[in-house]
């Protein structure tokens, strides 16, 4: 156990910490930001920023255009953009842009990482359909092969950022005679193609938006299959597998920086003397520092090359356990407020906390994963 | 950063794990005082009762994550032997200003226990004592209780032979006692300062929160069995997915209590001791919302047999309890976290 900045990465926080300083006034104008994975994809002014100065991709491989720096950098990052309450770091380029890295042609990779590493392509994700829920596999849109393209028909949802997307990171089956997960395979297609029409979703927190994606014969080049046909399957479990990390998604800043809003919203309606809102605030803290630790392991673990176990599960669970809980908090500190609507944000973060646990997979989901493949648990 | 053990720590851990198993109890019927007398001397020749010994002017011989490695390893195996509160916890503060009595306790020639407050959540004044307040923890067999004085002065009381009175025995593997005084408690002429006073309560917490981590990890691991070989309906419960989705968050829930804990142990050692208590208390906090929920799901899906008294289920309970309340239960925590973060 060794929970000190090396030297480096002492170094790499104090550049950050500075920068931080300098460039959060002025991306948010010096105003709250509340929590959201989805408005991340709002920032372009951010994500350039961070772009510009390193911090995006900075844990890929350098071969395949990333920072090559080790996991750990990504929890530093989360660590003080928490604590400059910085906006959330965009949530998607990290396992999108991963999977093209490491599944892409040289071709592809030479298109795509770069312009997304920098926010010049911004990315939806079409995993979800509506007949499927969390049975990704069973998904139905369909991308039939003809000659040196594909022709795509289906719909997908919750394909955050839909309206905004250059470009839709697709699964779709493109062998309906294989066996179900055979049949899949990942499409890199662009929004502005004839045949695709995104329609915003209202998301219960009555502020966020995610979307739905419909696809009407939509002409995908062949070129455009990400990996090789079929292996749609395998290469939407990688982005999955890092599409649950904490601190792959900025979440760990979300949580800490909510908790000190949570603390300051208290402190400012001047009831820090309540012994019922000094324990909020102290689970708040708790439960933020569960998940931060927790993460800490998780990169740890990674940057061994040490398999994840059920880091993965129990990571995602403990994601969604800490944002509700702190959901929960706010609700309660805002007490009438909450209910006359004068309160801040209480209720757009109590809902938006619900989210979290389906989003990036069910905490269902995650538990039989968990149960199955963590601990071993007999199958039918 | 280095989120995780380290090969020495990983060899510890696996040192702890064999002594622990030798020591281990499994059901009520094996507590008895001739096994506890016999682990405490297992331990004794292991050398493990110094770990937090001093040589002049340096840091102590074993880590806080050490301490944690160890009382993990007693937790899991219910091991009868008070690892904490007659070698750590008594090392650590005599340590401080006593170094021939820490040395005398670390390799087995002296034995003392810690005095406690009634409320459990302190250790016990020279005034409780004299009340005849004082709550005796791993006090059985020892000479001498650790008390403190006024201003934090370091006291000893000598306690007088003869078979231990139970106080409290909600915790079977470690009953609390009526010290049996046996004079005056004598000043050993040191205090402790709110600095050293904070890096010992942060020890005493994670100690604890250690002990539980085991006792978590131990009720899951005897679960999981179970579910794989019992039938029901022609299978495995463990097939069944209601019962996976409670030991998989029970899973979650102790995993978080060690990863909290492992950094709560390095920090003893490594942050100013305000902040190190802090993320004690985190985790005792931790502890104290979920380390219950965990030994009742763990009773719950062994069923009837996990009712019973010959059932092994209770005693980690029981371990989990004790361990979650001593030194502050989660409501003490979140108060004392709530001050570090508002005044």
């Amino acid at each position: 156990m060794d929970y000190r900045d090396t030297p480096e990465e002492a170094e790499y926080r104090a550049r950050l910490r500075a920068w931080l300083a300098e460039i959060v006034p002025s991306v948010t104008g010096g105003g709250t930001q509340r929590a959201s994975i989805y408005r991340a994809a709002d920032s372009r002014l951010w994500h350039r920023a961070l772009y510009e100065a390193g911090y995006i991709g900075q844990s890929w491989p350098a071969e395949q255009g990333g920072g090559g720096l080790g996991p750990v950098y990504d929890y530093i990052l989360n660590d003080e953009c928490g604590a400059a309450g910085a906006p959330s770091l965009p949530s998607n380029v990290n396992y999108l842009g991963r999977s093209i890295a490491s599944f892409g042609t040289p071709e592809q990779r030479e298109r795509f990482l770069v312009p997304t590493m920098s926010g010049e392509i911004r990315w939806c994700q079409g995993f979800s359909e509506p007949s499927g829920g969390s049975d990704l596999a069973a998904l139905r849109t369909v991308a039939e092969l003809r000659g040196d393209h594909y022709v795509a028909n289906g719909q997908k949802l919750w394909t955050s950022g839909a309206h905004l997307a250059d470009w839709c990171f697709l699964l779709a089956r493109t062998d309906p005679k294989a066996p179900k997960h055979k049949g899949i395979s990942a499409l890199l297609v662009k929004m502005d193609t004839p045949g695709i029409e995104p329609r915003a979703v209202e998301t219960s927190d009555g502020g966020a938006h995610t979307s739905e994606c419909f696809f009407d014969d939509v002409v995908i080049p062949a070129d455009q299959v990400l990996g090789d046909p079929g292996d749609g399957w395998r290469i939407a479990m990688s982005a999955l597998a890092y599409e649950r990390g904490p601190a792959d998604n900025g979440v760990l800043s979300v949580a800490r920086r909510e908790v000190d809003e949570i603390q300051a919203a208290a402190v400012e309606r001047g009831r820090t003397d309540d012994p019922d809102v000094r324990r909020g605030i102290a689970d708040a803290h708790v439960a933020s520092e569960v998940l931060r630790l927790s993460a800490l392991r998780q990169l740890t673990l990674r940057a061994l090359d040490l398999p994840p176990g059920a880091e993965n599960q129990v990571n995602k669970i403990l994601w969604s356990r800490c944002l509700q809980r702190i959901g929960h908090v706010g609700l309660e500190l805002a007490d009438t407020d909450a209910f006359l609507h004068e309160a801040d944000d209480s209720v757009g973060r109590y809902f938006e906390s619900r989210h979290s646990s389906v989003y990036g997979g069910t905490v269902q989901i995650q538990r039989n994963l968990l149960a199955r493949r963590g601990m071993h648990l007999p199958t039918d | 950063m280095r989120a995780y053990y380290d090969e020495e720590e990983l060899m510890l851990a696996s040192v702890a794990t064999d002594l622990a198993g030798s020591l281990a109890i499994t059901s009520p019927r094996e507590i008895d005082e001739g096994r506890s007398a016999e682990a405490w001397k297992q331990l004794t020749d292991t050398g493990l009762l110094g770990l937090r010994l001093r040589s002049a002017g340096e840091g102590p011989e074993g880590s806080g994550v050490a301490v944690q490695i160890i009382a993990a390893a007693l937790g899991k195996a219910l091991a009868p032997v008070p690892f904490l509160e007659s070698a750590a916890l008594v090392v650590e503060v005599l340590a401080q200003g006593a170094p021939e009595s820490a040395a005398a306790v670390a390799d087995g020639r002296s034995r003392w226990g810690l005095l406690l407050a009634p409320d459990l959540r302190n250790l016990a004044g020279v005034s409780d004592l004299a009340a005849g307040r004082a709550v005796g923890w791993g006090t059985a067999g020892a000479e001498y209780g650790l008390v403190l004085g006024s201003n934090r002065e370091v006291h000893r009381a000598p306690l007088a032979a003869g078979d231990p009175v139970v106080r409290g025995d909600l915790d079977l593997t470690r009953t609390l006692l009526v010290p049996s005084v046996g004079g005056a408690p004598e000043s050993l002429g040191f205090r402790l300062d709110d600095e050293a006073y904070d890096r010992w309560l942060a020890l005493a917490l994670v100690g604890l929160c250690a002990d539980a981590q085991g006792a978590l990890a131990g009720a899951i691991a005897v679960a999981v069995e179970w579910a794989k070989d019992r039938k029901a309906f022609g299978k495995p419960i463990g097939t069944f997915q209601a019962l996976q989705h409670i030991l998989a968050d029970d899973q979650v829930s102790a995993s978080a209590v060690e990863t909290t804990t492992n950094y709560a142990a390095w920090a003893i050692d490594e942050l100013p001791a305000a902040e190190a208590l802090l993320a004690a208390r985190t985790a005792k906090a931790y502890l104290g919302e979920v380390g219950r929920g965990v030994c009742e799901d763990v009773m719950q899906v062994f069923g009837g047999i996990g009712q019973t008294w010959e059932h092994v289920g209770h005693l980690y309970t029981r371990r989990v309890l004790l361990d979650s309340r001593l030194f502050g239960g989660r409501r003490d925590q979140l108060d004392a976290i709530a001050t570090a973060r508002l005044d």
